[in-house]
């Protein structure tokens, strides 16, 4: 009798401990699931007559141990190329045409140095060689490798394009929760339009969980009422500006006058 | 700081820089009667301006500063508008025929290597004979050179004078047949199709060596002709293309109409073989740069369509 007390104790600690370790567990898991949360500052973005380019602060959770990588892509589309190369083996010019399609505007990863060299590998899959697998290229028989590089650096050189390490801080840590801020730059050239901003926290090769938001830029007061011309009354639009610069020729004619032509 | 956004171009440019580019060429159209596209679109492009809205809005600039160029030089007697409305004519018809040769070469392939080497021996040629020439009138030779080419020019004049409707121009101070200008127009226009520029640097050396107008009355009315081209340009661009950023154009226009008066002042004070000797070393300047571009390897491998 006094035996089956004993393993009556024991079993009721053991199932305190493992209902305790179930609950905490769950609860963990619930709060990394609950808790990536991802907020951008600001979320709206106005292009106005005097806009040049931006920032975006990026806050939210990651779990304790992971680190976090963003990732800002948008406006899929086809792209037309030049592709220089030697002609007679002497002179570097257009040797022909490619099409790159399934290629974003603009694709730019944000995350900590230590994540620098980590994103492109093939378990994560978050830098540009996500773009390159998903790119297509026409002709086929085109090296695919080297044209992607190369439009790489083309659309690294305008500014739409980019890795930008060490662009994220982390400011705390609480309840199994790290609190992360980043930067994200909005360049001039990131056109009006729908982005979105994906959040990844990883832990070794694997990406626990993931979260996404959009970026939304739009043209407003002089630049949207010249597009809104400029798209839709295109003749009225051509005609205006012939005569708008026919004026301001004159109008300087004009002004020089008394200013030395005779 | 002195930003502003180009909607059509999709980027924001700085002010100050966009008009002070804008005076510069201005100044070069003022000064020789060329468009400047030539030396504006490759600039707009490294500033980040897409290829195509660089071209287009350039023309649209262009209209500005040669309204400006072609008032002042108008002003100063040195505009012949009937030899321009033919020049014209002729540029219309043979920019027309030129689009469809470029149809066809592009179809032969290989069709940017011929464009890019007659652009390269056109310029090179054309600069040189030109500076050369100039020298030696600045040098006071002209006479041992007319006496030396005298029998080539005679043969030249002889076969000017035998062709039908000959016609006075009196800006000009010539006789030549109303053909010639036509003709000669659509040469230039066949050219400018073909290399994707306006034409001002073929047209002026054609004007001066060609048609043997005073060099003055050539810069004046290349304006005035250049002023036609473009405005047809610019609808055309804005209408089938959409690619005309106004206020690109705007800021540019600016700088430009100024830069044109000034252009046409500085143009005023200097001798036709000085103003030939400018042309001439800017003709061979683009020249070099564009055998650079040819010779050396280019940075990135790809770029995008579109553009001169």
């Amino acid at each position: 009798m006094k035996v089956s007390s004993k393993c009556i104790k024991k079993h009721f600690v053991f199932l305190v401990f493992l209902s305790l370790s179930v609950f905490l567990i769950s609860n963990w898991a619930f709060a990394s699931q609950e808790n990536l949360k991802l907020e951008l500052n600001p979320s709206h973005i106005n292009i106005g007559t005097f806009y040049n380019g931006t920032k975006v602060i990026a806050k939210g959770k990651i779990p304790a141990g992971t680190e976090v990588v963003l990732r800002i892509s948008g406006h899929y589309t086809e792209l037309h190329l030049k592709k220089k190369g030697k002609i007679a083996g002497l002179l570097w010019m257009n040797i022909g045409d490619v099409t790159v399609g399934n290629v974003p505007e603009v694709f730019m990863v944000v995350c900590s140095q230590n994540m620098k060299d980590r994103i492109d590998d093939p378990e994560l899959n978050l830098g540009y060689k996500y773009l390159e697998k998903m790119m297509t290229i026409e002709p086929e028989g085109e090296d695919k490798g080297f044209i992607f590089k190369e439009f790489v650096k083309l659309q690294e050189k305008s500014g739409t394009y980019g890795i930008f390490s060490g662009n994220v801080k982390y400011t705390g840590e609480s309840d199994g929760l790290k609190t992360f801020e980043a930067t994200i730059p909005v360049p001039p050239k990131m056109k009006q339009g729908e982005y979105k901003v994906e959040a990844f926290a990883v832990r070794g090769k694997e990406i626990i969980k993931s979260s996404a938001q959009e970026l939304n830029l739009k043209q407003v007061g002089f630049p949207a009422l010249v597009s809104k011309l400029a798209f839709g009354y295109s003749l009225i639009y051509g005609i205006g500006a012939v005569i708008i610069a026919i004026f301001a020729g004159l109008l300087m004619g004009l002004l020089f006058k008394g200013g030395g032509s005779h | 700081m002195f930003h502003m956004y180009l909607p059509i171009a999709g980027n924001s440019v700085n002010i100050l820089l966009i008009f002070g580019l804008g005076g510069f060429v201005g100044l070069l159209s003022g000064i020789f009667g060329v468009g400047g596209g030539f030396l504006m679109t490759p600039l707009l492009i490294m500033f980040g301006i897409p290829p195509t809205v660089a071209a287009a809005s350039d023309s649209n600039q262009i209209v500005g500063a040669s309204t400006s160029g072609t008032l002042a030089h108008w002003r100063l007697g040195n505009v012949d508008f009937k030899m321009g409305i033919l020049l014209l004519i002729g540029g219309i018809i043979g920019g027309t025929f030129g689009v469809q040769i470029i149809k066809i070469l592009r179809a032969m392939g290989n069709a940017d290597f011929l464009i890019k080497i007659t652009y390269v021996i056109m310029l090179g040629g054309v600069g040189s004979y030109m500076f050369v020439d100039s020298l030696k009138g600045l040098r006071g030779s002209s006479e041992a050179t007319s006496k030396k080419t005298g029998g080539k020019e005679s043969t030249y004049a002889k076969m000017l004078k035998s062709l039908p409707f000959q016609t006075r121009f009196e800006k000009s101070g010539i006789e030549i047949s109303l053909l010639l200008p036509l003709i000669f127009g659509a040469f230039v226009g066949i050219l400018a199709a073909i290399m994707g520029v306006g034409g001002g640097f073929i047209m002026v050396p054609v004007m001066v060596y060609l048609l043997r107008m005073p060099m003055h009355v050539v810069v004046g009315t290349s304006l005035f002709q250049i002023l036609f081209t473009c405005v047809d340009v610019t609808i055309m661009q804005a209408y089938a293309n959409h690619t005309v950023d106004f206020v690109l154009a705007l800021l540019l226009l600016l700088g430009s109409t100024i830069g044109a008066q000034i252009g046409t002042s500085i143009n005023k004070r200097l001798k036709g073989d000085q103003i030939k000797i400018l042309l001439a070393s800017l003709v061979l300047l683009v020249c070099v740069k564009m055998l650079y571009g040819l010779l050396v390897p280019p940075e990135i491998m790809v770029a995008l369509k579109g553009g001169h």
